[in-house]
């Protein structure tokens, strides 16, 4: 079989999950240009490039969140797709193992996680057949947050302050601006999306995921769509939602739409939603070895330029220090808008921990503590825990479980 | 309580009730924040996976952004309405 195979597409994970492409790192870099200095807008984007350098220096996860972890394949007709997806697992595992993806496999019905990231769907793994002569793999890794807030539209359809969508293209419009506006800052704005217009409800998400497979900067191909894209980037920044929805100049970072045939009776608008952490790479393999021809998205020979020429917080000086247990006037005392900086105990939990606490008293004495929204990629060393991406989830989630 | 994009309603007035507050921290940028752990103290729950777990950490200057506090008020209840009424706009 291929000897190269394993190991090309072990690189492709590791390097989707930790190096963000170069189209969105100039996206970013735009964004961070646009936002003024001292804003929370500014100093989420500092915080953010500060990531970006961080992740591609020590080889770490971008985001805790390594995401759905979904392969595109096109291969010549005639090689062994089942050997192929037997590998691609594998090496699916290994990452794993080796701390690039975080155990994201969770079996639905007893909620028990994998460990592996392997199980029924995960990952996701679609094979082509091309005419040509190579074997072409891209990776997506899109992440829990923001797949939530997708969006999928039967229109004719009224919608919140944009009135009815109707089934043209000012229709599919509102459809866009209404996603956009949903998600807010809970798909970890600024971000991109991917759109399809038709289809039905199965294959108009596909495509709109599709669509993200397709460069920040490129033109598209569909002259009827062409305009579309572009009127949803002039306007949809005007939204201010800004970065992670603090408000702010950037709201979107990318729009790319595309369209398949639909039953008269339908008219799908699907609309998914990617982070800013936005993880897609892609390789080229020789068909006889496996080995990388070449990476789609970019270019080796161009040396991958730092976000920021410095690392550390940006500080105004009226960051507020708090030091956890807390108090509860210390607490009282803090007003929208107020940077902290947090030091001393936090306790992680999320989803299964709230539901948890539902039904049984609490492990720990939870008075004046710091609960922290995150699922951490968590590795053992010897019978020490070291922490190795640990942003935060997001909370609405856990909203049900409040008051 | 810290996370990204903030909470609803019945959180707010949970909010004001018990005197606590909802800190938004930068959702992504889980190489800056693994920076701030200086170290883990435990775990409990383990037996739900490690990213479900209730892990004990100790940080040191982490930031993020009051966006809803012990006083009725939320960023995130504010922007949603700004950027409605911008929404309005963009149909007339």
């Amino acid at each position: 079989m291929l000897p190269s195979f394993f190991d090309s597409v072990l690189q492709l994970i590791v390097r989707t999950s930790t190096d963000l492409p170069p189209d969105v790192r100039a996206a970013m870099k735009t964004s961070l240009d646009a936002e003024p200095a001292g804003t929370r807008a500014a100093q989420a984007l500092t915080i953010i490039a500060q990531n970006i350098d961080l992740a591609v220096d020590n080889e770490g996860a971008i985001c805790q969140d390594t995401g759905m972890p979904t392969f595109e394949v096109k291969v010549p007709v005639g090689v062994n797709q089942i050997w192929m997806r037997q590998q691609i697992r594998e090496a699916v595992a290994e990452a794993t193992k080796r701390g690039k993806l975080r155990p994201n496999s969770v079996d639905s019905i007893t909620g028990k996680n994998s460990g592996d990231n392997l199980g029924p769907g995960t990952p996701i793994i679609h094979f082509d057949q091309w005419e040509k002569d190579q074997i072409e793999i891209k990776l997506i890794l899109k992440g829990g947050g923001c797949e939530n807030t997708n969006a999928q539209y039967a229109v004719p359809v009224e919608l919140p302050h944009l009135g009815r969508a109707d089934r043209n293209l000012d229709g599919v419009k509102k459809c866009i601006l209404h996603a956009v506006w949903q998600a807010q800052g809970k798909g970890c704005s600024p971000g991109a999306v991917g759109v399809c217009v038709g289809g039905d409800r199965t294959s108009g998400y596909l495509h709109a995921k599709e669509q993200l497979f397709r460069s920040l900067d490129d033109v598209n191909t569909d002259p009827r769509l062409v305009e579309l894209e572009a009127a949803i980037m002039s306007t949809v920044n005007n939204l201010e939602i800004g970065p992670m929805g603090f408000g702010g100049k950037t709201t979107l970072i990318g729009c790319k739409i595309g369209a398949l045939n639909r039953l008269p009776a339908s008219f799908f608008v699907s609309v998914a939603y990617d982070c800013w952490a936005f993880r897609r790479l892609g390789i080229v393999l020789n068909a006889s070895t496996g080995a990388i021809e070449r990476w789609l998205y970019r270019d080796p020979s161009n040396p991958i330029i730092p976000m920021l020429d410095q690392a550390g917080f940006a500080r105004t000086g009226r960051e507020v220090a708090l030091n956890a247990p807390l108090s509860e006037a210390d607490v009282r005392a803090l007003k929208v808008g107020d940077v902290v900086m947090v030091s001393g105990r936090m306790f992680t939990g999320r989803d299964a921990v709230h539901s948890y606490l539902m039904k049984h008293e609490p492990p720990v004495d939870l008075r004046g503590s710091v609960l922290y929204h995150c699922g951490p990629v968590v590795v053992k060393e010897g019978n020490r825990w070291r922490i190795t991406a640990a942003g935060p989830t997001t909370s609405i989630r856990e909203e049900p479980y409040q008051g | 309580m810290i996370g990204k994009g903030g909470m609803g309603a019945k959180t707010l007035a949970a909010l004001k009730e018990h005197g606590a507050v909802y800190l938004n921290a930068i959702g992504g940028a889980a190489q800056f924040y693994a920076r701030t752990i200086t170290g883990v103290d435990g775990v409990s729950l383990l037996d739900l996976g490690t990213p479900e777990a209730m892990w004990h950490l100790q940080v040191k200057d982490f930031p993020a952004i009051v966006t809803m506090d012990a006083h009725g008020n939320s960023l995130h209840k504010d922007i949603e309405q700004e950027s409605g009424k911008h929404l309005e706009a963009m149909t007339v």
